[in-house]
């Protein structure tokens, strides 16, 4: 069931949120023990909430746009009260001062919030192998990942464990486990949605972002979590996302570009051909397709791989177990360097020290630096492509899902398979993965990119796609 | 550069306030040579200097006034009880200074 008919059947009496939400803790009883999305489940908050949601109703009272919808949260964005890790040991037994923004705008929307999911610890992952707690599976083959770092609410929906979750996207992290896992998940443009309340990783790249079953779902989650927050410098006023899509489902004369760079070899040919066909798809509709260039895009990962990372070891100075976090040692240096190096996972651990070097004296210039202002040539390829064309289309990765194990011995084959979604964060555009297809059983993502603040493009693009418009 | 980062990882293990162990140390350096060898591709890259920097980019007008504001007493008291150590109202700290 999706977002859309359930407040369809809630809205006319045919179905109860207390029901939606015991038939979605049932699902979780039942299948979590092998997937291993949540990290905890909110079961007795969740029941209290879709009853109070169903009094609203009956008494007629008016209620918010996603009244009763159960919803995951990636456990990196606060909950009040509730225990919130990042997925990180360091934070074992942390518990949230104050709510995200979002939380609190898909709380006064009147959302359900079922469980919070697990991730790779601090967002640092394309796969949630490096969480510090658990593996999550991915509910179309239980051998192979669910991508990463949303892993957890990714397969969360993609189990209809719930109807749409939140995850954070700094590289595309929640675009990847959309595609591996065959749902909807979208990233904002830098500053359409409030950071506030984000554990950070990267803040110049940090976006909170929806994943749901379709592109609608993901919308309408994005329509209620969107807006300008004074606690967050960097979000900004834009015109809201518009959900109502009835008079915008063609594409007709939509001009789709096709970056030449993006499609080499290396990539899987079954991923490609389906990849293909979707562009197809969107031709028969009516779109214009033209091939366009993105020429500094073999830059991109190289300079994800330097900024990300130094902006990383600066966050991850705050963990130092004096205000918050486990805490070890006896003098003052003792304990920062033996709480964080008891608490921080491998994966954490390399990228504050990869950072580290890069912002380095005498590495500073020649790294860190120089990659900003590789970013801008990055960003102005996207500036110079969308006077051409109205959104940008390609694979969201070069693979499908892989197998549990496979890529964590090598840390740079893992980054590899972030080829395709780092550069709508360097850039700070919205990107979105919508399912394409299947290959050998496995789902196959294609992304679709818009100019900053056109978030309306992704959706009339994917909501075609989807419904076959 | 990378024949030194086996003597730099000490020195970045203390910046970063996180020991590398004799273990693991080969391991680390071999993987950090090898994410750095994939990035040296940025060095290829001429950049034109147009003296814009992050500083000159913040002016009084892009800033808000610091303002105090009260802590609502919610997250007053979640924020104290994630405190290690605390005396009364305060955290209480490690020494930060040692008497010499």
């Amino acid at each position: 069931m999706t977002i859309k008919e359930a407040l369809e059947k809630m809205n006319t009496g045919t179905l109860s949120s207390v029901e939606l939400v015991r038939s979605c803790l049932k699902i979780i009883q039942q299948k979590d023990d092998k997937i291993g999305a949540f990290l905890e489940v909110w079961a007795d908050d969740a029941l209290a909430k879709a009853q109070e949601i169903d009094e609203k109703r009956a008494a007629g009272e008016t209620v918010g746009e996603l009244a009763g919808i159960p919803l995951a949260i990636k456990d990196c964005i606060l909950v009040q009260g509730k225990k919130m890790t990042a997925a990180s040991k360091i934070l074992k037994d942390y518990q949230a001062a104050y709510s995200a923004t979002v939380v609190q705008k898909l709380q006064d929307a009147d959302a359900v919030l079922i469980g919070r999911t697990n991730m790779d610890e601090f967002a640092c992952g394309g796969s949630t192998e490096h969480s510090g707690y658990q593996l999550t599976r991915n509910p179309h083959d239980l051998s192979r990942v669910p991508g990463g770092s949303s892993g957890g609410s990714a397969a969360a929906v993609a189990a209809e464990m719930c109807l749409g979750a939140l995850g954070s996207d700094t590289g595309g992290s929640v675009r990847l486990p959309a595609s591996f896992c065959g749902v909807v998940g979208l990233k904002p443009t830098y500053g359409r949605v409030s950071r506030y309340g984000l554990i950070a990783m990267a803040s110049s790249l940090d976006q909170i972002g929806p994943l749901g079953k379709t592109v609608d779902d993901a919308f309408r989650i994005l329509h209620v979590i969107e807006g300008k927050d004074a606690a967050d410098a960097t979000s900004v006023t834009a015109v809201p996302t518009d959900i109502s899509f009835e008079e915008k489902k063609s594409v007709k004369n939509l001009v789709v570009g096709i970056p030449k760079e993006y499609f080499v070899e290396g990539m899987d040919r079954d991923v490609e051909a389906c990849v293909a066909d979707g562009i197809e798809q969107l031709k028969k509709r009516g779109a214009k397709i033209k091939e366009i260039s993105l020429p500094h895009s073999h830059l991109a990962l190289a300079t994800y791989y330097v900024l990300m990372p130094s902006e990383v070891s600066s966050n991850m100075a705050r963990f130092d177990g004096i205000r918050y976090g486990a805490t070890h040692g006896a003098t003052l240096l003792e304990k920062y360097v033996t709480t964080r190096t008891a608490g921080f996972g491998d994966e954490v651990k390399r990228r504050i020290l990869l950072g580290t070097f890069a912002l380095s004296s005498g590495y500073y210039e020649a790294y860190y630096k120089q990659s900003v202002a590789v970013r801008q040539l990055i960003t102005n390829d996207f500036f110079n492509a969308f006077q051409e064309v109205d959104v940008i289309v390609g694979p969201t990765a070069p693979c499908t899902a892989f197998g549990i194990g496979e890529k964590t011995q090598d840390p740079l084959t893992m980054y590899l398979a972030d080829i395709y979604t780092v550069s709508a964060n360097l850039a700070g555009i919205p990107a979105m993965s919508i399912p394409c297809g299947t290959v050998r059983g496995l789902p196959v993502g294609l992304q679709l990119m818009a100019p900053h603040f056109k978030e309306s493009m992704l959706a009339q693009c994917g909501n075609s796609l989807e419904n076959n418009l | 550069m990378s024949q030194n980062l086996l003597f730099n990882l000490d020195n970045l293990g203390e910046l970063s306030r996180i020991a590398v162990s004799s273990q693991e140390k080969e391991t680390i350096k071999t993987q950090l040579e090898s994410i750095l060898g994939y990035v040296k591709i940025l060095q290829e890259v001429k950049i034109e200097e147009d003296g814009m920097s992050h500083r000159e980019a913040l002016t009084k007008e892009t800033l808000r006034e610091d303002e105090i504001k009260p802590c609502d007493a919610m997250s007053r008291t979640w924020l104290f009880e994630n405190m290690p150590r605390k005396s009364g109202d305060l955290l209480e700290v490690p020494e930060v200074f040692e008497n010499v």
